[in-house]
């Protein structure tokens, strides 16, 4: 039996105004995640592949059309059930890492914790353990500033899987990696992919970073223009 | 008219050495006028915090203009064409001599040339006066006897009705009333008045009313104006006069510019006869000396103004240096990448500094005209606070254009010189870093411009030591030191326990024994410069010792899901730490001055009510004879039963009391003051305070005899006629009332009285001064007797004690209504009304001074807010961030305002703090015997309280917007 989509969308439009210019980032998406999938957007750039991800995450709004996330339409809740949502059952990993630059690394990495209202100490003590499955044991307490970009973006993903989401989206997550950093990250996410049967939604144009998808969507001009299964 | 040469001279060197590189590098001025012109919210938001400073120095200047302008308009209307009096004055009373006099002044004047064109003899007695048809009461009104004939370079007699009238119209027994004394007695021309003179009183009718102007308006009195012949026959003075006016050649305001001259000629005039100093009447510069005294308080205003202003002016460069940093922050990728393209890193200066220029003419421009903003709401609440109406004045808006352009040219010169050093700070930057955003790492070893910092600093300390006879560079020396090896040693010793030490090591210089010697003349530059330098050690001190703090109120002050708010709340301002420190110092300063101010005005408020006894000896009711009489007791017994308030009455005590010149050690001129002569009554039942005594003294007979107690010294003038207790006011003024004479003696001296009715001299030594220096009782205290018997024309004085819950204004209006039948004019000192008004207008300026630190308040505020605008949008991708993980909007929103709050609450403590300790370091030196120490917790709490929801307000806004920010297109945000 086929297994529910996590994330199902019907006939998604996404449409920019900037003055008289309107532009059509999404057209006509109609697209089902799995669970346990790890998928990879491609496309060039200007495609959609971001507008997509922010708007199936709902950190951005449809013009028209809908995304149900575990059954539930993103449009029918308030700005606070997908705030809520977000931080219970999805995580984010971006390009430019985005790590709050004030905090260190395990203050970054709690911090959906303390969010969601889990007790500081057992907070603390699930993102040492976390931080320690990345193998960022003794960086800890530095601050992204004092970290190199592979070990940022390890925090970030730390930060993004400290509360065991069902999807994480990730937007270029190696985008400003090396080759041999971003193929130590992917097989992380694909490690947490398979191992916890976490669901990967991963925004690339790198077609190495796309081999470790089992799923790879093409777009161009805000259309699916492919949906293939991984060799 | 201020003198701008020096600040527009360094104004246009700045600008041409800007405008000469501009044209050079043409591009890098294309550059700055891009980045202006591109983000316009952006440039408004900068020049905005830019002109705070500007806009205090002008409201400043404007103010110290309307008020030099308001007073200087009152002298000009009070004398007219009157430059100089010539006669001798004492407690409101002219004293007469011989017209003989004025005829061979008028001609020698003349035949010596001097600049005059117009000198006229007149009297002047200050009566009682009634419309008896009316039932209406006027005193003191001044009776004046001028002769038109005489008055030409005086200006004529106008009435309201505009026509020209003279004292040659005038029949015996006609008068004219100004219009002051017209609307007081309801008079119209045709009234009859009577005017109560000696033991008698005469009715004169009124011939016409004349508009308040020129001689009928001389020094704004109530006045009645009658023929000069008549005025000698009624007041008993033939042949004799009172005062000479004198108008110098010129017109009401340049006449002034003889006043040496003429006042020279005079003496030397009064010399060649041979007229006895002693006796002779004395040349009185009124305009000169009243314009003199108006130019002066302006000054004083404007400088104190600029002095509690100087806090708010500090922290508005704070601004202008949080601005600039935040600014080079925000634009660190492009300048990055501007190095890399190939600009040097004076260029990249270069193009910062022609935007800071245009910036700062921009900002310096607006804040000069928005301080006459500041300025005009300033006199407003001048003239609400003192209602100087009623004393004649007119509440009139003025400003010089020369007091705009000096504000304008400092603050283009502070705002440029600020710009300068944050340019030249933020272009050392690493181009990689910058262009990848990341922060410049921590320098483990000193950096060349640390070390050269910090020897500036060093050698700043040891010249600041060398200087140290300067005050303010006396207070600088150790704390420049101390900066300077803190600096040096920061790669060395933990920044923490450097900046700590240096934080404690200030604050224990400032509070040490070498704050300020208290025999210092002027201790506001000290004082401000102690102000800064506290500031600056506490805030060294809670920045770099505040994580701790806060990482213990983070984990126990809140749980669940404001914990992550409040820790990213926290985070921000202590991670940047001297950002922090800034906005933290800004706040800072403009609390300290509040919390100064509110110290101040507490503890003055204390000192007056406990000094309300030592100030009125105990005594409800001061009156005194108008004119130089003494009641007899027959009909001071007659009078005190005909107005039927002895049963009011608790004791009355009396002094016999006469004008007189008093010669001081040491001196040649005389000063006029006041004798008296004290009774038995007064020296055993007042409760008068002393300043100061002396411990013995010798009685008649040369005995010793210690002084224990105050009333020791009172019994002294019982057993000596050579002893004498003074006012304060004699001796420098006090808290209460500050010195207005030219007097200053102190206890042991030897003074000389000189009678103006003899030129005979007595001599007195000083045993005592007098904490009291109320007007109406000021004076040479001494035994009765000895005025009695050596002065014939004395007038008396009454001091009475009433009975608990008698109205003094009852009693006075009684005794008046009574004596003046008697032929007494009575003048009455209700002591409690005038220790009000001395109460009410400390008080009153206090409160101006909150106004205007208010004002400051507001501008600091705004800063606050200007900084947040800027943090909203620095931060816009990590909001982004803290959204996409599950921070609401409500969160987002609780943060930024947290932050901001703890940037109040800490930056209201400390300046608090600082106010509390300065005032305290203060008081122990100079307020300790006059009043407690006083804090005024409820008065700081609600300053603090209002501050802080106040900055939680003006922040409101940017914290909403960044709440509100779509998560996606927050993420997406770069600037």
């Amino acid at each position: 039996m086929k297994p529910e989509p996590l994330v199902r969308a019907v006939a998604a439009e996404k449409v920019y105004e900037s003055g008289p210019l309107s532009v059509r980032a999404l057209q006509g998406i109609n697209l089902e995640i799995l669970p346990g999938e790890m998928v990879a957007i491609m496309g060039p750039s200007g495609c959609g592949k971001t507008t997509l991800l922010n708007c199936f995450s709902g950190l951005d709004e449809l013009t028209s059309g809908e995304v149900y996330v575990d059954g539930k339409s993103l449009s029918s809740m308030t700005d606070k059930q997908k705030t809520e949502y977000r931080a219970k059952r999805m995580g984010f990993i971006f390009q430019s890492y985005n790590l709050l630059p004030v905090l260190t690394a395990v203050e970054n990495v709690e911090l959906p914790l303390l969010i969601v209202g889990h007790p500081p100490k057992q907070a603390r003590a699930t993102a040492m353990m976390i931080i320690e499955q990345m193998g960022m044991k003794g960086w800890e307490q530095h601050k992204p500033s004092e970290l190199s970009a592979g070990q940022q973006q390890r925090a970030a993903i730390a930060r993004a899987l400290v509360n065991s989401p069902a999807i994480v989206w990730a937007d270029e997550p190696t985008g400003n990696l090396d080759t041999d950093t971003s193929r130590q990250i992917m097989q992380l996410l694909k490690q947490l992919n398979v191992g916890n049967r976490q669901t990967f939604v991963v925004v690339t144009h790198d077609p190495a970073v796309s081999e470790w998808a089992n799923r790879i969507l093409k777009m161009r001009d805000g259309r699916i223009v492919e949906d293939t299964a991984a060799k | 008219m201020r003198d701008t040469t020096l600040a527009l001279l360094l104004v246009a060197v700045v600008f041409t050495v800007v405008i000469i590189a501009a044209a050079r590098r043409r591009v890098l001025l294309r550059m700055s006028l891009k980045n202006i012109a591109r983000r316009k919210t952006r440039a408004a938001i900068v020049v905005l915090g830019l002109m705070v400073g500007t806009a205090l120095i002008s409201s400043a200047m404007v103010v110290g203009d309307t008020l030099e302008y308001i007073f200087t308009e009152d002298v000009l209307q009070r004398w007219g064409q009157v430059d100089e009096v010539i006669g001798t004055q004492s407690a409101g009373v002219y004293l007469n001599f011989t017209d003989s006099y004025y005829t061979v002044l008028s001609q020698d004047l003349a035949s010596r040339n001097a600049p005059i064109d117009g000198i006229a003899p007149g009297i002047v007695q200050r009566l009682t006066i009634r419309n008896e048809l009316e039932g209406l009461w006027a005193e003191p009104v001044s009776v004046i006897g001028i002769d038109s004939a005489l008055e030409a370079g005086f200006g004529s007699l106008i009435t309201t009705e505009g026509s020209s009238v003279a004292t040659q119209d005038l029949v015996q027994g006609q008068v004219y009333a100004n219009q002051r004394v017209a609307e007081k007695l309801s008079a119209t021309p045709g009234s009859q008045l009577r005017l109560y003179f000696s033991q008698a009183s005469f009715v004169v009718t009124v011939a016409d009313i004349l508009g308040d102007k020129g001689t009928a308006n001389l020094d704004k009195q109530q006045i009645i104006i009658m023929r000069l012949d008549e005025a000698q026959t009624r007041f008993q003075m033939p042949g004799r006069i009172n005062f000479i006016r004198v108008s110098n050649t010129g017109n009401e305001e340049d006449g002034i510019q003889h006043t040496a001259e003429v006042t020279a000629a005079i003496n030397s005039i009064m010399d060649a006869h041979g007229w006895n100093p002693a006796t002779r009447p004395r040349v009185a510069e009124v305009k000169q000396q009243g314009l003199d005294d108006a130019r002066g308080f302006s000054k004083d205003v404007t400088q104190v103004f600029f002095i509690m202003g100087a806090f708010a002016i500090v922290a508005g460069i704070l601004l202008i240096i949080n601005i600039f940093v935040m600014m080079a922050e925000e634009r660190k990728s492009e300048m990055g990448i501007s190095r890399a393209v190939g600009m040097t890193r004076g260029q990249l200066t270069q193009s910062f500094l022609f935007e800071g220029a245009i910036f700062s003419a921009l900002s310096a421009f607006l804040g000069s005209l928005v301080g006459l903003g500041l300025g005009s709401l300033v006199v407003y609440f001048f003239s609400v606070v003192f209602p100087i109406s009623d004393r004649g004045l007119t509440v009139t808006f003025h400003f010089e254009i020369s007091s705009l352009v000096l504000a304008f040219a400092i603050g283009v010169l502070i705002t440029f010189f600020t710009v300068v050093l944050t340019s030249w700070f933020v272009s050392r930057l690493n181009i990689v870093r910058a262009i990848r955003g990341q922060p410049e790492p921590v320098p483990r070893r000193t950096t060349l411009l640390e070390a050269s910092v910090a020897l500036l600093l060093v050698l700043g300390g040891v010249a600041a030591i060398w200087l140290r006879s300067y005050p303010p560079a006396n207070i600088a020396s150790i704390p420049l030191l101390i900066l300077g090896v803190m600096i040096g040693s920061l790669r060395i010793v933990n920044p923490r326990y450097t900046a700590t030490l240096g934080g404690i090591g200030i604050i224990a210089w400032v509070l040490g024994p070498k704050f300020v010697e208290s025999n210092e003349p002027d201790i506001y530059v000290p004082f401000v410069t102690a102000g800064l330098l506290l500031v600056l050690g506490a805030v060294l001190i809670v920045v770099f010792n505040s994580s701790p703090f806060l990482r213990m109120i983070t984990r126990f002050g809140a749980k669940g899901k404001a914990h992550p708010v409040l820790k990213t709340s926290l985070t921000y301002p202590m991670s940047k730490k001297f950002q922090t420190g800034m906005t933290l110092g800004m706040f800072s300063l403009i609390m300290f001055a509040i919390c100064i101010i509110s110290m101040i005005q507490g503890m003055q408020g204390s000192a007056i009510s406990n000094q309300i006894p030592q100030q009125t000896g105990g005594y409800d009711l001061v009156a005194h004879t108008t004119e130089f009489k003494r009641i007899d007791d027959a009909n001071w017994s007659r009078g005190m039963q005909e107005s039927g308030v002895s049963e009011y009455i608790e004791s009355v005590s009396n002094a016999t009391v006469v004008p007189v010149g008093v010669l001081p050690p040491g001196n040649t001129k005389t000063i006029p003051y006041t004798l008296w002569g004290v009774d038995n009554v007064l020296l055993t039942t007042n409760e008068f305070g002393f300043r100061e005594l002396a411990d013995h003294y010798y009685d008649r007979g040369g005995q010793y005899h210690l002084i224990q107690t105050p009333r020791d010294a009172w019994t002294a003038l019982a057993d000596s006629d050579e002893l004498a207790l003074v006012d304060g006011n004699a001796a420098g003024g006090t808290e209460v009332s500050p010195a207005e004479g030219e007097l200053r003696l102190e206890v042991g001296d030897r003074v000389s009285v000189v009678s103006y009715q003899t030129g005979a001299m007595q001599n007195f030594t000083i045993l005592g001064i007098l904490q009291q220096s109320l007007p109406g009782t000021m004076g040479l205290f001494v035994n009765q007797q000895v005025v009695r018997g050596n002065y014939s024309m004395t007038w008396s004085a009454y001091f009475f004690q009433l009975r608990p819950g008698v109205s003094a204004r009852f009693v006075a209006d009684s005794l008046k209504s009574t004596f003046i039948e008697y032929g007494y004019g009575l003048e009455t000192v209700i002591v409690a009304e005038v220790l009000g008004q001395v109460i009410e207008t400390a008080d009153r300026v206090l409160l101006l001074m909150q106004a205007y630190l208010g004002i400051g308040l507001i501008v600091g505020i705004a800063g606050v807010a200007v900084i947040m605008v800027r943090a909203v949008v620095e931060r816009r991708q990590q909001i982004g961030v803290l959204r996409a993980i599950g921070y609401t909007k409500r969160m987002v929103m609780v943060s930024f305002l947290l932050e901001i709050s703890f940037i109040a609450l800490f930056g209201s403590v400390i300046g608090i703090a600082c106010g509390i300790v300065l005032a305290y370091r203060v008081w122990s030196m100079f307020f300790q015997e006059v009043t407690p120490f006083i804090i005024p917790w409820l008065h700081l709490a609600a300053v603090a309280l209002i501050a802080g929801v106040a900055t939680v307000l003006a922040t409101a806004s940017p914290a909403v917007r960044a709440s509100k920010t779509p998560p996606a297109a927050a993420l997406r945000y770069s600037e």
